[in-house]
């Protein structure tokens, strides 16, 4: 792997992780705004607020997780090396 | 290029990589496949029914109990109107004795006065007749006396 | 290729390296059929101790079967519906429970100190062969389910409310095994390399954090992916009116 290719790979796996990460971590702040809400309006749903909130925060993050792959693909298994 | 999608690979010892796809994947889905046979026997199965048995067993339960207690109900009801049912007639049958001993309280009153009444009666007019007998005798005797009086005084 | 080399045994990182057996000409991953071998022995030797004597008045370990019997029942019937998940009950189960079991036993218990002339042993769903099989798995139980309840009107689906979604109910079911397999795949390698590096450079106490929220995201990986599974089944057996 020459030089280049490999501080572009270390560049993009850490925007890759970096900006992937931006979007969902709005998404986790509105619905759990939202949860917050959801509960000071209506305490006796928290249990059913609280299991779907986690659920969708794992959507959510599974984002994340398609950055962190491409991420470990330029660090790990390079198809340009 | 480390091994995209390798998925025959064939120098004897691959290199390996984050992304090696082999014989691996189908032979996972061949287990996974047995596995869900093997968990549906042992698994699911048996305690599928064991719950659906268990609910079944307290649906009955429950119903049965729910039965009891309105036939425990529907007798206590019934139980409850025959014993005012028999309060009931124990009142009346008091209440007709009560009567009856009035009535016949009365009836014997009556028949005692009248008899004190008949026995008054008969008393008097034993009185009037020996009363009358008496004063016939001594009207007798008066008579009888008038005539020796006379008969004393008038010999001459 | 062994990245971050270090003197501790325990915190060396690994990443791409594979215990190869050879079947014929194939190749295949070992050190996943071997963790995958031992945690589905586990959790049969569990199931057989729960069902074994089978009481009314449960207790022990059949306590805890029936739990996740209904908690997998709740599941089935919420997404796939009253009237065909009996038929799925088991294959997601399964699902839930081979992919709860990996997640926890790949995390909770010591591989590494088991040496293994190349690789490491770890959680079969780590590994991109396994989940890649259970979201083609999953890919042909939702085909399966919905020809065989509805023949080919399955395919109306396909031109549902209008035809223009033709090409994108199409791409959905490539999409859907790919993102169901990465998603699990990324979940768990990524625990598994923040709990290394955070070893590799603490080697105490302070990867425990770490490992708590993995073991937390790898439960909620299972549900995830054992309640899409149930949902693309269910959507693939729902009548359309």
């Amino acid at each position: 792997m020459d030089s280049i290719t490999a501080a572009a790979s270390v560049v993009g796996a850490g925007l890759a992780v970096g900006l992937g990460a931006i979007g969902p971590g709005i998404g986790q702040g509105s619905a759990a705004n939202g949860a917050v809400e959801g509960i000071a309006r209506q305490p006796e749903a928290e249990g059913k607020i609280r299991g779907t909130l986690i659920l969708s925060f794992a959507f959510m993050e599974s984002l994340t997780i398609y950055g962190l792959v491409v991420a470990l693909v330029l660090l790990f298994a390079n198809p340009f090396s | 290029m480390t091994s995209w999608l390798s998925l025959a690979a064939t120098a004897p010892p691959p290199e390996g990589g984050l992304f090696d796809l082999n014989a691996t994947l189908p032979l996972m889905a061949v287990q996974v496949v047995i596995l869900t046979f093997i968990l549906n026997k042992l698994f699911f199965r048996p305690i599928g029914h064991a719950v659906e048995n268990r609910e079944g067993y307290v649906a009955t339960s429950r119903s049965q109990a729910k039965e009891r207690l309105a036939k425990v109900e529907r007798l206590e009801a019934e139980l409850k109107a025959r014993l005012r049912d028999a309060r009931q007639q124990a009142q009346t049958l008091i209440a007709e004795a009560e009567a009856e001993v009035r009535q016949l309280h009365r009836e014997a009153l009556g028949a005692a006065m009248a008899e004190a009444n008949a026995v008054r009666e008969a008393a008097r007019r034993d009185i009037d007749k020996e009363r009358a007998s008496a004063a016939e005798v001594l009207e007798q005797n008066a008579r009888d006396l008038g005539d020796l009086i006379v008969k004393r005084l008038l010999p001459a | 290729m062994p990245l971050l080399p270090s003197p501790l045994p325990l915190a060396e990182l690994e990443v791409g390296q594979h215990l190869y057996w050879q079947i014929g000409n194939l190749n295949i991953h070992g050190q996943v059929f071997l963790t995958s071998w031992i945690l589905i022995g586990a959790l049969l030797l569990f199931v057989i101790s729960g069902t074994r004597r089978i009481q009314r008045v449960p207790s022990g370990p059949q306590n805890l079967l029936e739990f996740f019997w209904e908690y997998i029942r709740n599941l089935s019937r919420d997404q796939i519906g009253e009237a065909a998940y009996r038929d799925w009950m088991p294959f997601i189960g399964t699902l839930f429970l081979f992919i709860f079991v990996s997640n926890w036993g790949g995390a909770l218990i010591p591989w590494k100190l088991i040496h293994l002339p190349s690789g490491e042993l770890g959680a079969p769903t780590g590994d991109i062969n396994t989940t890649v099989a259970l979201a083609l798995l999953v890919s042909l139980a939702y085909f399966y389910a919905g020809l065989s309840r509805k023949g080919l009107r399955y395919f109306e689906y396909y031109v549902d409310p209008t035809p223009i979604m033709l090409p994108f109910k199409i791409a959905e079911d490539f999409t859907k095994p790919l993102s169901l397999s990465f998603r699990l795949f990324g979940n768990i390698l990524a625990d598994e390399l923040v709990v290394a590096v955070l070893v590799f450079l603490v080697p105490l106490v302070a990867p425990l954090p770490a490992m708590l929220l993995g073991l937390f995201t790898s439960a909620i990986q299972a549900l995830i992916f054992a309640t899409l599974a149930a949902y693309y089944i269910g959507e693939a057996v729902h009548e359309h009116h």
